[in-house]
């Protein structure tokens, strides 16, 4: 295990290695330049602005002095917001995108078990169907339409919920539901087809024969064994719920990560761009890994380190 | 061995007519089908997905066919009919009769623009142009788009799956670290940095989605390969001296083809979501051109006062993930029976 996990968090290492590099060197290909009114600029004062923000180097030596400033979570300066590190315009902005993006995880998945598991009980039913009909349109309907659809009908016309900004808790049950629809979906779907499966087995004809309630064979056996292989699928809804995030967050206004990578990309702020795919992919490394790790632990027959090859 | 010819002669008789008739009863009298007929016929079963596979037909058939025959030409601006709602000839229904609520009181539209002989079967949006037509036309540039990535992408993630897969050892560790890598940025934040250095428009979104979105076609592939590999036809054939290169095509891609064509399905919509996802941020097609995204964006902007201009492109971009999505849940069960409960 212990072994697993070092040589996984070398891995993660390297992963974040070469992406800083790649982007770095993707961002050298950007066209157009930070500055906004370059025409207006005397030669001396571009100069100048490039120095500031160390620009005039070589690109080789930019890229080593990125990397160092990396290891220690210095990630330059902002170009938009002049002055400000991009860490600390950062910092403040990945607590609601977390909020909001964990929120529609947890909520996501657990109404999809719920559905999901009712679904395969009643199958071939009504009931069935409609689980079955819910999940595909929740897949199909992308999370932009809609966010649209919830922050008209429940924000501006029931006046349930406020259509935008970022306050308490009130504020984030339309983004959590737009963003959770997916995670909801996929998992319904799963969790419907694993349990379909588990139900037609063996030890499950074995509980019902020793006489177990319903409510005991669904929970104990059929559920529960139903449930392991969806620890596979959440590296997926995260990473789904990240690219929501960027859009979802623009409609409600969030002042979250991908909010503002939306809004860095369209003023070309390089180093914000580049701090945030970092964070985005240590992100989702972390959540491959986390899975991965638990999906050891909760079915024993995986054998961590039998998965190198 | 003498012993067993002596069997008296009426222990045999001349079949009857009814012997016979028991005989044909065994006969298997239905022509037996090939793998891809059996498959034809079990999705042919499933309602969804034949439902599906004829909505898309009809779309593809309006979408492209709309780039011949069109009802208006979707960049030809009316500023004199801008913000008509949608008019169906024969329906009385508010929301599909022209009229539109203003102020308070649902006024007739087409009235007031002075448009009465007029109709638009989806309305104009705010340059007085056809929506019906910039939503044909949108499709097809989002079906392109989808498409053309599509390819590139099966193409890419078919020969890195097979070659990774068939080589085995440290070749595929390699290559399944680097597409472990790929996974671990969110696909999305590569496609906007590929797209920003190659410069928004078609092209740039096409190759950012192939170059993206071959993953995970690469490993299903892959692991598809790894059980072909061991099948004892593989060995003959290579026993035999054929070259890897033709084995691939005779004998892996053959039998490939339903993991293929099943995660195909699904990288449609993948790929026409992203598209959608791109133009709705503001970084994907650019004006006059347009996609169900561009004209999304468009129609959220004046959602709360003419909805139907967002509602049409929404409607025409759901049915189309929808279908496609039914349609590969019909194939996986067409080709795997084992699935199906």
């Amino acid at each position: 295990m212990a072994k697993y996990l070092a040589k996984r968090i070398f891995y993660l290492i390297l992963t974040l290695f070469i992406v800083i590099t790649v982007t770095f060197f993707l961002m050298k290909l950007l066209p157009g330049t930070p500055l906004t009114n370059q025409a207006k600029l005397s030669q001396s004062q571009i100069a100048l602005i490039y120095k500031q923000y160390g620009l005039d180097k070589p690109e080789w030596q930019q890229y080593l002095i990125y990397l160092a400033g990396a290891v220690k979570g210095d990630f330059g300066t902002s170009f938009q917001f002049s002055d400000q590190p991009v860490s600390y315009l950062l910092s403040s902005r990945i607590g609601p995108s977390l909020q909001i993006g964990l929120q529609a995880m947890v909520v996501g998945v657990v109404l999809g078990i719920l559905i999901g598991a009712i679904g395969a009980m009643r199958q071939n039913t009504w009931v069935d169907t409609t689980t079955t009909v819910v999940s595909i349109l929740g897949i199909s309907i992308p999370s932009f339409v809609l966010a649209v659809l919830l922050q008209y009908y429940l924000g501006l016309k029931a006046q349930l919920f406020p259509i935008a900004e970022w306050g308490g808790f009130i504020y984030t049950v339309l983004p959590t539901l737009a963003l959770g629809a997916t995670p909801l979906a996929e998992s319904a779907r799963f969790v419907r087809t694993e349990m379909v499966d588990v139900l037609s087995s063996d030890y499950i004809e074995l509980a019902k024969a020793k006489g177990l309630s319903r409510m005991g064979v669904i929970y104990h056996h059929a559920l529960r064994n139903s449930l392991i292989p969806l620890i596979t699928i959440v590296g997926p809804l995260a990473v789904n719920i990240m690219t929501g995030s960027m859009v979802v967050e623009n409609i409600f206004s969030i002042p979250g990560i991908g909010e503002q990578f939306v809004k860095s990309v369209l003023t070309n702020d390089y180093p914000t761009i580049m701090d945030l795919t970092i964070i985005y992919s240590f992100m989702l490394c972390v959540v491959l890994l986390f899975t991965d790790i638990l999906y050891g632990i909760a079915d024993p027959r995986i054998r961590l380190t039998g998965k190198a090859n | 061995m003498a012993d067993t010819a002596k069997l008296p002669a009426d222990s045999f008789k001349p079949m009857s007519a009814d012997d016979r008739a028991a005989l044909d009863s065994e006969k298997i009298a239905a022509p037996s089908l090939t793998f891809m007929q059996d498959a034809w016929r079990r999705l042919k079963k499933n309602k969804g997905a034949w439902v599906s596979l004829i909505l898309l037909a009809l779309i593809f058939l309006f979408a492209f066919g709309s780039a011949v025959v069109s009802p208006h030409d979707p960049n030809q601006v009316h500023p004199e009919y801008a913000n008509l709602p949608s008019k169906i000839p024969g329906i009385g229904i508010n929301g599909f009769n022209g009229t539109l609520v203003q102020a308070g009181q649902r006024i007739d539209a087409y009235k007031q623009a002075r448009a009465t002989g007029a109709h638009y079967l989806m309305g104009t949006d705010y340059l007085g142009r056809d929506l019906l037509s910039r939503v044909l036309y949108g499709t097809r540039i989002s079906l392109i788009i989808a498409l053309v990535a599509t390819l590139f992408d099966l193409t890419i993630g078919v020969t890195y799956g097979i070659f990774s897969g068939w080589k085995g050892g440290r070749v595929d560790t390699f290559m399944q670290r680097v597409i472990e890598i790929i996974l671990s940025i969110p696909n999305l934040v590569v496609i906007v940095l590929l797209i920003l250095i190659l410069k928004p428009g078609m092209l740039s979104i096409i190759i950012a989605i192939a170059l993206t979105s071959w993953t995970n076609m690469a490993r299903l592939v892959r692991a598809q390969t790894l059980e072909i590999k061991e099948q004892e036809y593989i060995l003959a054939a290579r026993t035999l001296g054929e070259s890897s290169l033709k084995i691939a095509f005779k004998h892996l891609l053959p039998n490939l083809s339903s993991v293929i064509i099943i995660n195909t399905m699904f990288t449609i919509p993948s790929a026409i979501f992203f598209e959608a996802t791109l133009s709705y941020i503001g970084i994907g097609i650019s004006s006059p051109q347009a996609s169900l995204g561009t004209l999304l964006n468009d129609g959220q902007k004046n959602f709360q006062f003419l909805p139907y201009q967002m509602w049409w492109p929404a409607l025409v971009l759901c049915i189309i993930m929808l279908a496609f999505n039914l349609l590969g849940d019909g194939l996986r069960d067409a080709f795997d029976p084992r699935t199906k409960e």
